[in-house]
């Protein structure tokens, strides 16, 4: 297992690479860049600059080649090179902020896997009932609606109602851990809904699917009573597909809540990676990229392994 | 003659189809029972019905009694059945690879129906055996009676294949543990559907030959269910043919053997290959015929005018042999 996660591993090289190299391309290849954007703002502050100037200044004279060999050069020393805006460096500004978009990441996770697999579970274990219609429905309601317009209620009816909004300025939890979790828990659950929705079907499907095997039967045939053959049988086998999906979600949630920190106003690296694209703020965009590649495919390594741990029949070679 | 310990009265089982139509049999203690007929003709289902294991919905059991000591199991509370299922009466199955949980280990899953009925606990244990299982709590007690049928099983250094999982068994290995795993409650009645279906044939004589010597061990009465005829006539005692649903002939082995009564048994015994006979006389007519399809008979005069003759002539020729109250006509 140990050889199978340090191949993994080597195999993130080649992978990281390309995508490095893609968001490089493509970063460049955007009409208008961050010389004409600095040139105008200073402008504006009735300043004159150079523009020849500032572009050497920030190395985009040189080809985009020569560009991307000099800052992957950077990368392999552990640095990410500097804003071209925010006066920091773009570690700094990870630093800063991955936590914050971790913290939002882990609260929807634990929302979502809380309310998706225990309902899931019991849908299967009532098929058809009345209460399994219920709730499949209020999952395609949830899976359907846009979360950005239920934020945007959220963030307009209570206040005009009872003038309360969630609060806009981001303390650190561990310097105030309610007001903190405040701010995080309404974006968290939205984005455990909208996920759970679309979860707690698929838990539903594979605890289906896996009731219906031959060894369910078997169980029962033992006197096994039913609510133990529902956890000790199904949900085992049944949460192989599901930790799939779970880890796709996981891979997500660092860079996928985009829209729900711009909505809440929350300082994380969605946040930070919209803002850059439309400074065209190329170091910051390809150090937030260069990360979540990183941890996405750590984290789709780490359930692979797992697999191994909730299914015995997986080998790895 | 030896006690009754099962007796099937008039069972019918609806689903889409109606599987089981007016079964009715007993089995005695410590008799070999094989329920013989083609895929689809309601053999397994009938099976099924016996612990109330067919899939609801949309299977149902329309009529019809199981008495087992002096009980009618189709009007026990789920409760109760389960005291029975695994206990008293157990069931191994087709395919050993589907039909044990992949991801327990086989100890666990031998061990869960130990524990589930209380095997091992002191009031269920015969003198000797409280002798050997003193001073072991009862997870270890189940460990030992795990490996110890494990090891009635042929299956070498039980304690530590326990820990496997199905998948490091090879196919013969897992039915073998399936086996344990019915026996372990050292029930009255073990019903095996169609137990050597997906094992070769040297491995289907190992199994059979060990569940043989279990029954004659402990008395448990099998109730085989196949459509192997080789098996039958080596270790069953007595034989029905189900065909369409119903039991179309019932005897004792030697005598439906040699003297089959009914044109499906005649067709299925002359199904079987003779290595004995020249090429020229070997070859004899075999079933010709696709089995009834087992749904109600359409209604209405004009389907019924239409297939009056056919019905007619089918009925009168494909009715069980050994008297069974008149049912539904059925399309041939």
């Amino acid at each position: 297992m140990a050889k199978y996660a340090l191949k993994r591993i080597l195999l993130l090289i080649p992978t990281i690479f390309l995508v490095c190299l893609i968001v490089f391309v493509l970063m460049r290849s955007i009409p208008g860049d961050a010389v004409d954007a600095i040139v105008t703002r200073m402008t504006k502050s009735g300043q004159t600059v150079d523009a020849e100037a500032v572009r050497v200044r920030l190395g985009l004279d040189k080809p985009w080649y020569e560009q991307f060999v000099i800052w992957l050069g950077q990368v392999c020393r552990g640095d990410l090179g500097d804003s071209f805006f925010q006066f920091q460096s773009v570690g700094d500004i990870l630093w800063r902020q991955l936590p914050i978009s971790l913290e939002l990441g882990i609260i929807t996770l634990i929302l979502s896997n809380l309310i998706s697999i225990p309902l899931g579970l019991f849908c299967a274990a009532k098929q058809d009932s009345i209460p399994d219609y219920t709730i499949r429905i209020i999952a395609v309601i949830l899976m359907s609606i846009p979360m950005f317009w239920i934020a945007t209620l959220i963030l307009f009816y209570p206040a005009q109602w009872w003038g309360y909004a969630p609060p806009v300025v981001y303390v650190s939890f561990w310097k105030d851990p309610i007001q903190n979790l405040k701010m995080f828990l309404v974006p968290g659950i939205l984005g455990a809904l909208t996920q759970a929705g679309m979860q707690l079907r698929f838990v539903r499907t594979q605890v289906l699917d896996t009731l219906r095997q031959d060894y369910v039967r078997t169980a029962y045939s033992k006197g096994i009573k039913q609510k133990t053959v529902l956890f000790r049988h199904a949900f085992r086998n049944a949460m192989i597909p599901v930790i799939t999906i779970i880890g796709g979600s996981v891979g997500a949630l660092v860079g996928g809540n985009m829209i729900l920190e711009n909505i809440f106003n929350i300082p994380g690296i969605g946040t930070q990676m919209v803002t850059a694209l439309g400074q065209r703020d190329y170091p910051v965009v390809q150090g937030c990229v260069l990360v979540m590649t990183v941890f996405v495919m750590l984290v789709n390594l780490i359930v692979d392994l797992a697999y191994k741990w909730i299914d015995p029949r997986v080998k790895f070679d | 003659m030896a006690e009754v310990i099962l007796e099937v009265k008039h069972l019918c089982e609806d689903s889409e189809m109606r599987a089981v139509d007016d079964m009715s049999y007993t089995v005695k203690k410590g008799e070999c029972v094989a329920i013989i007929g083609e895929s689809g003709s309601g053999k397994s289902v009938s099976a099924l019905s016996l612990l109330k294991l067919i899939p609801y919905p949309p299977g149902v059991i329309k009529s019809g009694e199981v008495l087992f000591k002096s009980r009618d199991l189709m009007k026990l509370s789920n409760a109760e059945l389960e005291e029975i299922r695994g206990n008293e009466i157990s069931m191994i199955f087709q395919e050993p690879s589907t039909a044990l949980n992949p991801v327990m280990s086989i100890g666990a899953q031998i061990e869960e129906n130990i524990l589930r009925h209380g095997a091992v606990e002191d009031k269920n244990l015969s003198p000797e055996q409280r002798e050997t299982y003193k001073g072991m709590s009862i997870p270890q007690r189940a460990r030992a009676r795990a490996a110890e049928l494990l090891a009635l099983m042929d299956i070498p250094n039980p304690e530590t294949r326990l820990r496997d999982y199905p998948f490091q068994f090879s196919g013969g290995m897992q039915q073998r543990a399936m086996i344990a795993m019915a026996m372990a409650c050292n029930p009255d009645i073990l019903i095996a559907d169609e137990p050597t279906t997906a094992l070769d044939v040297t491995v289907q004589a190992q199994v059979l030959e060990q569940m043989n010597r279990l029954r004659e061990r402990f008395g448990t009465a099998l109730i085989i269910i196949t459509h192997n005829l080789g098996i039958v006539a080596r270790y069953a005692d007595s034989v029905k043919i189900v065909y369409g649903g119903k039991i179309v002939e019932d005897g004792d082995v030697v005598q439906v053997f040699r003297h089959p009564h009914h044109p499906y048994t005649i067709g299925l015994i002359n199904a079987v290959p003779r290595l004995d006979l020249p090429p020229s006389r070997a070859s004899r007519p075999i079933w010709p015929k696709s089995r009834p399809i087992p749904v109600p008979f359409p209604s209405g005069a004009g389907t019924q005018r239409k297939n009056a003759g056919r019905s007619a002539r089918f009925s009168q020729r494909w009715s069980p042999v050994t008297p069974a109250p008149a049912s539904t006509s059925r399309r041939p």
